[in-house]
């Protein structure tokens, strides 16, 4: 219960602060929407109506407001919500190793802003990921996001959730191993830290 | 002289106080890193999209980045100072406002030429684009020419900082309204038709046709009218920059309000 109640007043705490940062709220709600708009453009320019439903569920499940997300959503039945939840743990897991940077690294957010792109890129948000060199497909399969958007996309084709499980699984089996490496790297450097009283030196 | 001082020094001084937030690591990760990064992104969706060439894009965000610092820079020079709280003493020296602003954008238009640079043959190398020898001294001119009308839309933001303190969200949201409509990523010509004519009146837009241009292998001469109009655009926002600072500067000592914003 103390742990959930941590939980809780941890959660409520850090929504109040950053629903409060005009920028963090503008920034974030800027660059999903350049990012669709452009892929949005750039596909319809190019012809490719298939690919263009490809980037519109990518910007969608990437939590981007914009008219390809509109379009998407309407694609989008209840079972989505269960893949963007599966989908918001890994990246949280991912966000951990950042968390943890923040202990060393006064500037760490722009590292953030470095791994953000590196998601964009390698995790089909908005380029197929068949369409990238096999080294980052490879690499693409270790990241948060890819598997969810691929569940995604088949849940927005009509597939039920049933048989996007182990798409789901695998999203969440991906966080889960990035939460456990992002706490014991949150852990061993909150010990260093201590040992070296370092923590207003970073 | 007194001008020239307060000029070149003054232009000096505020870019060495930018580096009291923006240590080398966010200069490195975010000027040297990040435009590969969006280079990178836009050439893979471009390629999945059938549009253009790598070329079409590396040439493209490159010369979008010389925006970046351009922007940001100008901007912190009014947001820094209020950070700082030295905003009230700049405004009230006698130092004149043209040298005094102007001379901050000098350092800022050289960082965005470096990054615009830098961007455009990391880049090219990453993608296997290649450039003759020949067009990185007419490229240059065009990276200049488009540092110069992007600081003179920053001088805007930078004045509207006067009045509104999140000036750092401004800024992103004009990176990214340049980003769609400078034809970067889309060609102008495939945008919407209330878009295209909204392009022609905005930094870059000009510049990065004339750096394609010169890429394809046309000399300074074929590129100047083009130059000429991203002058002429940059021009016009500098004055309407400057004219921003001035009002604001103006309202401000008139209804005590500079501290307010």
């Amino acid at each position: 219960v103390r742990t959930l109640r941590l939980l809780w007043i941890g959660w409520v705490v850090h929504f109040k602060i950053v629903s409060r940062s005009p920028f963090a709220i503008g920034v974030g709600a800027t660059w999903p929407i350049v990012n669709a708009t452009l892929a949005y453009f750039m596909y319809r320019a190019g012809g490719h109506p298939q690919t263009l439903l490809y980037a519109s569920l990518g910007s969608a499940v990437a939590g981007i407001w914009s008219m390809s997300a509109i379009d998407a959503s309407g694609a989008i039945q209840r079972p989505l919500a269960v893949v963007i939840v599966a989908t918001s743990f890994a990246c949280t897991g991912f966000g951990m190793l950042g968390a943890g940077l923040g202990l060393r690294w006064r500037d760490a957010i722009i590292a953030i802003n470095l791994a953000d792109a590196v998601l964009l890129i390698f995790c089909g948000v908005n380029i197929p990921i068949a369409s990238l060199p096999a080294w980052m497909q490879a690499t693409s399969e270790y990241l948060p996001v890819t598997h969810g958007l691929r569940a995604a996309r088949r849940v927005a084709d009509g597939v039920a959730l049933g048989d996007v499980t182990g798409l789901v699984l695998a999203e969440v089996a991906i966080g889960a191993a990035y939460a456990a490496i992002g706490f014991a790297w949150i852990r061993y450097l909150e010990g260093a830290a201590r040992r070296g009283a370092t923590l207003e030196n970073a | 002289m007194r001008n020239a001082r307060v000029f070149f020094l003054g232009g000096l001084i505020s870019y060495r106080a930018l580096f009291s937030w923006m240590t080398p690591s966010i200069f490195f990760l975010t000027l040297v890193v990040q435009p590969i990064f969006q280079i990178l992104l836009f050439a893979y969706i471009g390629r999945a999209a059938n549009l253009r060439s790598d070329e079409f894009y590396v040439v493209g965000n490159a010369m979008q980045y010389a925006a970046v610092p351009c922007l940001f820079a100008m901007t912190q020079t009014i947001a820094g100072e209020r950070y700082q709280q030295t905003l009230g003493y700049i405004l009230i020296s006698p130092a004149g406002r043209l040298p005094l602003f102007l001379g901050r954008a000098l350092p800022v238009i050289l960082n965005g030429f470096f990054v615009a640079a830098f961007s455009l043959i990391v880049g090219g190398l990453i993608l296997g684009v290649t450039f003759s020898a020949s067009v990185f001294a007419p490229l240059a001119l065009v990276v200049l020419v488009a540092s110069l009308s992007c600081t003179g839309l920053g001088l805007i933001n930078a004045g509207l900082g006067l009045r509104i303190r999140e000036t750092s969200v401004l800024s992103n949201i004009l990176i990214g309204i340049l980003l769609i409509f400078c034809g970067a990523n889309v060609p102008v010509g495939s945008l919407p038709d209330w878009m295209a004519p909204v392009s022609s009146w905005m930094p870059l837009t000009h510049a990065i046709e004339a750096a394609r241009s010169v890429v394809h292998g046309n000399s300074v001469a074929d590129v100047q009218g083009l130059l000429g109009r991203e002058l002429g655009v940059g021009l016009l926002y500098a004055v309407a920059g400057l004219s921003i600072i001035r009002f604001f500067e103006m309202q401000s000592r008139r209804h005590a309000s500079l501290g307010i914003a």
